[in-house]
């Protein structure tokens, strides 16, 4: 038996002590915190149990609720479509186009702006009087123009948007990998055989890429549970709270040195987000096993 | 034999067209960050589409200078470039014995990591604990920060190509008498490229463009890197959209240029990946 | 390549950059750490800096952030240990946020203080004690008006309550200019009008703000503010905002009153100079500003004196911080600061006069009684957070009473 040998604890050390030190004890410190009502404007830290979690699900000192309620759906509609358009453009970039160097680059390109910078520019970019519609006048589609990042029903729509401009690419980019790691022989071998494309996707394409799907696939519930930057610099939480979203609630609650409440809020999106990563994973990753 | 060609032209054709006007939206709030980044204080100011009377390409000269920029990309440069390889190297070894040893001990360790990429970063407990180490304010401190971070997303990127490199490989190099650590990195880690250069580029761009760490673990500006420049600059220059632009376009480049060097990796990685 | 080799390469690579971290160690005198927002922190600044340094030997490191990040990093920095020398915050209630008799220094007896105007004092006081070196000055936001403007519409009386106000808004109107440019996008500022609006509050019934801060008070059941925010959705309905107000920007603003397109403006008293920067037809002296007319209001809320400097109590270099503000505090520095800060008003110190803009001489003549707004008056006011349920009585058909029942909310766990 060489596994024991050749696939030694040694292999994770390295990584298991600097992600011990410095992740997962501050990560737990924090736990703690969230179970005391710190508040940095205030001499005196006390053990409160699970207040803050209660003063949480009775939306007491902030609209938690709505914000939960915004995070998931923000999380729904980004992970779909993200991951379809990643996959439409890694099929159509991976090769045939002379030119798909380039067009990786540019769909790439949005993932390599910092979400901030994205905010800041986009905002110019949705104005009423913005460059957005400009161009939607031009077209004839006058009537499509909104007050996209202020209208009550435009604006959380509107981050979504933004989030899926800036990560299609990187859904791309992963997938791509994916795809490249498919050998041309299964292609070549099927289409001998006679296969159709469609034949060929689904026969080929899908179950290799399931691995790098099921990456994407998490990775974007992941991303879109804990958004932050994007609806930070686009809309701060408005107009009146609609786009607020569970990490922009943590920022202003540390913001008030109100520390124990942020960190519950932390635990809260923690959880959350735990269960419905891993059963994703277990049920993309078990299907796998079974091919 | 003519018709299938012309329906080949045609479907490429398509297939430009179709690539070209997804692009264009891509493009568009691009462009409009660089024309912007050309204009003067004045014509930016209303944040148009339109094109600048007169190019001003001293904007960027003279946004190295007030922002500090040359001394702000080397320090981006040591702490991404650094950072990353930590990450890479750490990641990789330990996702490969993760991926390859299915027992119950391994698999909570996989899902120990798993969940780096869910918890948020804590930064006040995490700034106590590089206290604690006397590592707060350094390079050191940054630097295995951004490293420790970048560690479950390398775990996870990994563990899923793992899966499709087939243990006969293993097992043939181990019957040619590879040790342990010949067995990874001059077998295993190389077929990998692929997933190597996508987590580089991705992780050297989250060192690159997080600017919240740093604000907590590091306090002299002189330490910052390119991202916190910008913030730093657009809070003092707030309505010179010019400057801002200028700013941003800056701290892109160096980005998109090791995407650019990354691809070429990725396609020749890929010749005969799996073959073995 | 082995583990060995790997181990070493990373080794290596963290001496290198420890060595690269390791270079001001030889400077010849101390360093003074001086953290603050970015917004804050002008050329002058460095430049005075940089003087100093030049003179004493004594070493300025700079800790900026970005003004939205600037008051976590803040209170995050000081419960961990790692607080500046000196750290920028808001005069006035705010300072009550930063546990002031924990992380501050008592200034009381620097040569300075015996300089400094009364507004400063008190401002920076707290306890009895000054713990702060302010360098700023007090000004308040009132509705600054476009004289030419209001002369085509023929508004012949500047508006004193909120009836006249509404008829200049409809003459503005009538003449094809927006009467108000409100920047609806940047949430502080709608929480600056109501910040604005409890200066009425407290001046009717004194000892209002003393009772939010002890928390015996709420904000719910004030009636003026409740119909002072009824009355803002009120102006918009008519079209006084304008179209998308919501979308209108904070940096913006400068612009739009610029093109004479607008009449008012929610604005600080300086602002005309910034107009004029940008048009330099639109001179100071065609602007002239009252205070905020709703709910007949005819007070003007001012700030505590605006930005100063603490020292934190930890510092283990308090004889060179000393040193460095006595170096700012000297007549020809003060002076060089105020040419250079156009921005700002009256000089916190009776050395020199600073910048006192009409407009701000206009408001206080037009001004039954000035007081401290909300914003440095009030504890756990913040404006954004305001401002944000103030949006929601614009989209989301909320109320005055709704805003301020939310505040109360928002406001109530920061005491325990």
């Amino acid at each position: 038996m060489y596994k024991k040998k050749y696939y030694g604890l040694k292999f994770v050390v390295p990584a298991f002590i600097l992600y011990t030190v410095l992740y997962i004890i501050p990560t737990i410190a924090g736990m703690i915190i969230s179970f005391t009502d710190w508040n940095i404007t205030r001499p005196g830290v006390h053990f409160v149990g699970i207040q803050n979690y209660i003063n949480i699900f009775q939306s007491k000192g902030g609209p938690y609720l709505a914000s939960i309620s915004h995070t998931f759906e923000f999380t729904i509609i980004t992970v779909i479509l993200k991951t379809l358009l990643g996959l439409g453009l890694a099929l159509l970039l991976n090769k045939g186009l002379k030119s798909r160097f380039v067009f990786r680059t540019i769909f790439f390109l949005p993932y390599a702006l910092a979400p901030l910078i994205i905010g800041i520019s986009f905002v110019s970019v949705l104005k009423p009087d913005g460059p957005f519609n400009t161009l939607l006048t031009a077209i004839g589609l006058e009537r499509l123009t909104h007050s996209w990042l202020t209208e009550a029903s435009t604006a959380l729509g509107s981050t979504m948007a933004v989030e899926i401009w800036r990560m299609a690419g990187w859904n791309m980019m992963i997938l791509l990998a994916g795809l490249q790691m498919i050998p041309e022989e299964y292609y070549e071998a099927a289409s001998i055989d006679g296969a159709t494309a469609g034949q060929k996707f689904r026969k080929i394409t899908l179950p290799f890429l399931r691995p790098s799907l099921t990456t994407v696939i998490v990775l974007n519930t992941i991303h879109g549970l804990r958004v932050f930057d994007i609806i930070y610099s686009l809309t701060g939480g408005g107009p009146g709270g609609l786009t607020e979203v569970i990490n922009t609630q943590v920022f202003k609650e540390f913001g008030l040195g109100r520390y124990g409440m942020a960190n519950a809020l932390n635990v809260v999106i923690f959880i959350i987000t735990v269960v419905i990563a891993l059963s994703m994973q277990k049920a993309l990753r078990g299907k796998e096993s079974n091919e | 034999m003519n018709n299938v060609r012309t329906l080949k032209k045609i479907k490429r054709t398509v297939h430009f067209l179709f690539v070209s006007v997804c692009s264009f939206l891509i493009l568009l709030p691009i462009y409009f960050i660089v024309i912007n980044s050309l204009k003067t204080v004045e014509e930016s100011r209303t944040l148009s589409f339109a094109f600048p009377e007169v190019f001003q390409w001293g904007n960027y000269t003279e946004v190295i200078k007030a922002a500090s920029l040359v001394r702000a990309f080397g320090n981006s440069m040591l702490m991404a470039g650094v950072s990353v390889i930590i990450c890479i190297v750490t990641g990789a070894m330990a996702s490969y014995v993760l991926s390859r040893r299915q027992t119950k001990l391994y698999k909570a360790l996989y899902i120990y990591f798993f969940l780096g990429l869910i918890a948020p970063v804590n930064y006040v407990t995490t700034l106590f604990t590089l206290k604690f180490l006397h590592l707060q304010n350094t390079y050191v401190g940054i630097i295995l920060e951004f490293g420790t971070l970048g560690i479950p997303f390398l775990v996870f990127l990994y563990y899923g190509f793992y899966e499709s490199i087939p243990r006969e490989l293993d097992e043939a190099a181990v019957i040619d008498g590879c040790t342990p650590a010949q067995l990874f990195f001059k077998v295993i880690f190389p077929l990998l490229k692929p997933a190597t250069i996508t987590g580089l580029v991705l992780n050297f761009l989250g060192a690159w463009n997080d600017f919240v760490t740093p604000l907590y673990l590091l306090s002299d500006n002189k330490k910052l890197g390119m991202t916190n420049s910008i913030y730093n600059f657009f809070g003092e220059h707030f309505n010179d959209w010019n400057m801002i632009f200028a700013d941003i376009v800056l701290t892109v480049l160096p980005i998109l240029i090791l995407y650019l060097i990354g691809q070429k990796y990725i396609v020749s990685g890929t010749a005969g990946a799996v073959k073995g | 390549m082995n583990n060995k080799k790997i181990a070493a390469m990373t080794i290596a690579a963290a001496m290198a950059a420890s060595l690269l971290g390791a270079n001001a160690v030889y400077a010849a005198g101390e360093t003074i750490t001086i953290a603050a927002g970015a917004g804050w922190v002008k050329d002058i600044d460095k430049e005075l800096a940089a003087k100093y340094e030049e003179e004493s030997g004594n070493t300025i490191e700079w800790q900026v952030s970005p003004d939205d990040q600037y008051e976590n990093v803040l209170g995050s920095k000081l419960a961990v240990g790692e607080g500046a020398d000196i750290f920028y915050t808001r005069s006035g209630i705010t300072m009550n946020k930063y546990q002031p008799d924990k992380y501050m220094m008592d200034l009381s007896d620097q040569e300075w203080v015996s300089h400094y105007v009364d507004w400063a004092k008190e401002g920076t006081s707290y306890d009895g004690k000054v713990l702060q070196f302010q360098t700023w000055s007090v000004d308040g936001w009132g509705i600054l008006y476009n004289k030419d403007i209001f002369e085509e519409a023929g508004i012949t009386e500047v508006p004193t309550n909120f009836e006249t106000f509404k008829d200049a808004c409809e003459k503005v109107k009538a003449i094809g200019k927006t009467p108000i440019y409100e920047s609806g996008a940047a949430q502080w500022h709608l929480g600056v009008w109501l910040s604005g609006m409890t200066t009425q509050t407290e001046a009717d019934t004194p000892g209002f703000y003393a009772g939010l801060n002890d928390n015996s008070q709420t904000l719910a059941g004030q009636d003026g503010l409740a119909k002072a925010l009824d009355q803002m959705v009120e102006l918009n309905d008519a079209g006084y905002f304008g179209d998308d107000f919501m979308a209108n920007t904070w940096e913006d603003a400068p612009g739009k009153m610029a093109s004479g397109d607008y009449a008012m403006c929610v604005t600080y008293t300086t602002f005309p100079a910034e107009v004029e920067a940008i048009n330099p037809e639109m001179t100071v002296d065609k602007f002239g500003m009252f205070p905020l007319p709703l709910n007949d209001n005819t007070t003007f809320g001012v700030s505590a004196g605006g930005i100063g400097r603490c020292v934190n109590k930890d510092t283990k270099v308090a004889d060179a911080v000393y040193d460095y503000l006595n170096f700012l505090a000297r007549p020809e520095n003060l002076t060089a600061y105020y040419e250079a800060r156009l921005d700002l008003g009256p000089c916190s110190l009776n050395d020199i006069p600073g910048n006192v803009p009409a407009a701000y001489e206009d408001v206080m003549s037009r001004s039954s009684v000035s007081g401290l707004s909300a914003e440095d008056g009030i504890l756990y006011w913040d404006n954004t957070q305001v401002g944000n349920l103030m949006q929601g009585m614009f989209v989301a058909g909320s109320t005055g009473a709704d805003v301020l029942q939310g505040i109360d909310d928002l406001r109530q766990p920061s005491f325990g």
